[in-house]
């Protein structure tokens, strides 16, 4: 179904090819796994195998493609490619082009095609009539993922589908492809990790640098690095928050206290509130009943410029905020606007301080995805806040780059900065973390050390107990 | 947030209509606001086409417009009647202000509201596959008519990507301040990283279009027939017309 034979491609204008000598073959019923750091050429070998490399980049490529057994530059384009293939991109949101569930899906069926009987496989029936980009993650996924299946295409890529899921998502992503595999689909997957995928796959290859590479790194030991006792007063305190999105509560009751020095993780399943409650610590949001106080600031009295002087917030996507020709400036853009006593030397510390001072000249966009992410880390640092929150800071990383932003991340908190970090990886958490908190449906449902007792709790009252004794 | 320019689901006589009658619709309407200056009338057209979204279930989206459009509209008159000086003067103090200067940009705002009205109307009222196989009907090249299927999706995209920008950067301490000083200083740090990041997510855009073949089935096939609720548009579109040249005639 896809023939790979001794590829290599080169970008126009690069000097060293971005895959040299791959050769893959993914027949029908199977599933293979590619894996590796970024920037090793998985999603190059993805747009290789989808024929966009051929029809739509130019470079220059050795070696040959074949898809559904004819050779990629035979198609005569991606209209024709597109009979064969349905591909789904790392990014669910660019792909959501209709109005609604269904029609998004409709857009890519024959005439005739039931639509329904796609939405329930895919569990997208009760959203059938809702705007795609208001859906979650998980179902954003479902959807990119439906659209690309319905056609009936025997051969289907997915570049990193699951990097933004909960492990629960993930499960069912999974559960999803094996079926499709069994309907003798040929599947090629991309992302970071085996996860969950790895039970799934026929194959795993690894990439490093544009090439095959042998087995994966294994992971390393959980082996906790001290911390230092968190001390002292809460720094944050949280009272029966309640936040609603429209009809729908995203918090319920919510009461949490965090002290100095802590590093605290912040799990559960994709619109469970994780985002949310993190959002109301430097007063993006609002409480629409009870308090959010952080270092003594009431969030509903400050502006949220204040407060960032204190809590620095890191997003998701770095890109959100990068904007400077230098990653130097974008440091000291934040520096800058906190008024720090001494900007060149919070710049020069917070660089240093995520392993990037010799980078500091560098085009912030040209940095690799996980230097980004040390960016922003660093862009909030250098405004010497007491409390650091980030929300998914190892999504799209390799487990090497996970690891090296957690290590800085860890040094932070040595240093005396309170870490508050939303994430799905329970591995990453249970290492780094001196506390898990677990969220579902708008409320704290555990909360206890890592690796150790969890306190389970059934109402406001006993989180509010619990938490103070956390 | 509410998304400006996007289909909302429903089932009025707007939504029932065939989009090509829609499509008409709107352009007879952006003729009508172009050829008159008579304010009564355009005010008037606004009134009929507004009245016709409240009919069809998507008044609220018109009315949403409303503070915007009369910001933008206060703005054309301003600017009209600090340049333009024709016929009786009704204030002479540190400006003159004349009574053919606030007609002329009484019309130009009003103008300007009854298309942006009778254009919200049509994608608030048709499926982004609807309107394109109309336009495919109506001999559009295919790539037109994605690149109006793109930049309605897009502006969804920009609005909720532009206000995470914002926030993000409020994150960092970044206050550009208030008034139109604020405004400009604000621009850079979050149109540079908007602009970036749209562009990255255009690729991805055009290539999931191809790969769904949208250019071959997004065809004529998927046009509604025409009915009842055309032919109320065309009647109420023809009475428009029929005033106009009325107006016209008189005076």
């Amino acid at each position: 179904m896809i023939e790979v034979r001794d590829l290599t491609f080169t970008y126009p204008g690069a000097s060293a090819p971005a895959l040299s000598g791959i050769d893959l073959t993914v027949r029908p019923g199977e599933l293979v796994l590619v894996t590796g750091p970024t920037g090793a050429g998985k999603t190059t070998l993805c747009r290789a195998v989808a024929g966009i490399l051929t029809h739509e980049y130019g470079g220059l490529i050795e070696g040959s493609i074949r898809i559904a057994g004819r050779a990629a530059g035979d198609y005569r384009g991606m209209e024709d490619v597109a009979a064969a293939i349905g591909m789904v991109f790392d990014d669910a949101d660019a792909q959501l082009i209709f109005s609604t569930v269904e029609e998004e899906v409709r857009s890519a069926c024959a005439e005739g095609t039931d639509i329904m009987e796609i939405l329930e496989r895919f569990r997208l029936r009760p959203h059938s009539e809702q705007a795609p980009h208001t859906l979650s993650g998980g179902e954003k996924q479902r959807t990119v993922l439906a659209a690309a299946v319905a056609g009936g295409r025997p051969i289907l890529i997915l570049d990193e589908p699951a990097a933004e899921l909960d492990p629960a998502n993930a499960e069912r992503t999974a559960t999803i492809l094996a079926d499709l595999k069994q309907e003798g689909r040929a599947i090629l997957l991309v992302e970071n990790t085996p996860g969950v995928f790895g039970e799934i796959a026929d194959r795993v290859i690894r990439l490093e640098a544009g090439r095959v590479a042998g087995p994966a790194p294994s992971e390393p030991e959980e082996i906790r690095a001290a911390a230092l006792p968190a001390t002292g007063e809460p720094l944050i305190r949280i009272s029966g928050l309640t936040h609603r999105y429209g009809e729908g509560f995203a918090l319920r009751r919510v009461d949490l206290l965090i002290k100095a020095g802590e590093f605290v993780a912040v799990t559960g399943e994709n619109g469970s509130g994780k985002t949310t409650l993190i959002r109301h610590l430097n007063g993006l949001l609002k409480p629409d009943e009870g308090s959010v106080e952080v270092c003594g600031m009431d969030t509903r009295r400050h502006p949220v410029h204040a407060l960032a002087r204190k809590v620095g917030l890191v997003f998701q996507n770095p890109d959100t905020m990068l904007f400077e020709e230098t990653a130097e400036r974008e440091v000291a853009f934040g520096a800058r606007n906190a008024g720090v006593s001494d900007p060149d030397g919070s710049v020069r510390s917070a660089l240093s301080a995520v392993d990037l001072l010799d980078r500091k000249d560098t085009y912030p966009r040209h940095l690799s995805r996980g230097e980004r992410q040390r960016l922003a880390v660093a862009c909030v640092l250098a405004m010497g806040p007491a409390v650091i929150v980030l929300d998914e800071p190892t999504t799209g990383l390799s487990p090497e780059e996970a690891g090296i932003v957690m290590d800085h991340l860890r040094h932070l908190q040595q240093r005396g900065v309170t870490v508050v970090m939303v994430t799905h990886n329970h591995a990453l958490a249970r290492r780094y973390a001196d506390r898990i908190i677990t969220m579902e449906e708008g409320r704290i449902i555990t909360d206890g050390p890592a690796g150790g007792e969890v306190c389970r709790k059934s109402s406001s009252t006993e989180t509010a107990t619990a938490s103070s004794t956390g | 947030m509410q998304e400006i320019f996007q289909y909302r689901n429903g089932n009025g006589i707007l939504h029932r209509m065939n989009p090509i009658t829609k499509i008409a619709g709107v352009t007879a309407v952006v003729m009508l606001a172009v050829l008159s200056a008579n304010p009564v009338f355009l005010a008037g057209m606004t009134a009929a086409v507004l009245a016709l979204g409240i009919v069809g279930g998507v008044g609220r989206d018109l009315l949403r417009q409303v503070p915007l459009l009369a910001f933008l509209g206060g703005f054309l008159i301003l600017i009209t009647v600090l340049t333009l000086q024709i016929g009786d003067v009704i204030f002479d103090g540190p400006v003159i202000v004349t009574a053919g200067a606030v007609s002329f940009g009484l019309a130009l705002a009003l103008r300007f509201c009854a298309m942006i009205f009778a254009f919200q109307l049509l994608v608030a009222t048709t499926m982004p596959t609807a309107l394109v196989g109309a336009l495919r009907t109506l001999r559009f090249p295919a790539d037109y008519a994605l690149m109006a299927l793109i930049a309605l999706r897009f502006i969804p995209h920009l609005q909720i990507e532009g206000k995470k920008i914002q926030e993000a950067q409020a994150a960092r301490g970044f206050s550009p301040g208030e008034g139109i000083g604020g405004k400009v200083r604000g621009l850079v740090p979050v149109l540079v990283p908007l602009i970036a990041n749209a562009l990255g997510k255009a690729e991805v855009i055009g290539l999931t279009i191809d790969l769904r073949g949208l250019r071959t089935r997004l065809s004529a096939s998927s046009v509604r027939t025409f009915g009842r609720p055309d032919l109320l548009l065309v009647a109420g579109i023809s009475g428009l017309g029929a005033c106009f040249c009325a107006l016209a005639l008189l005076g």
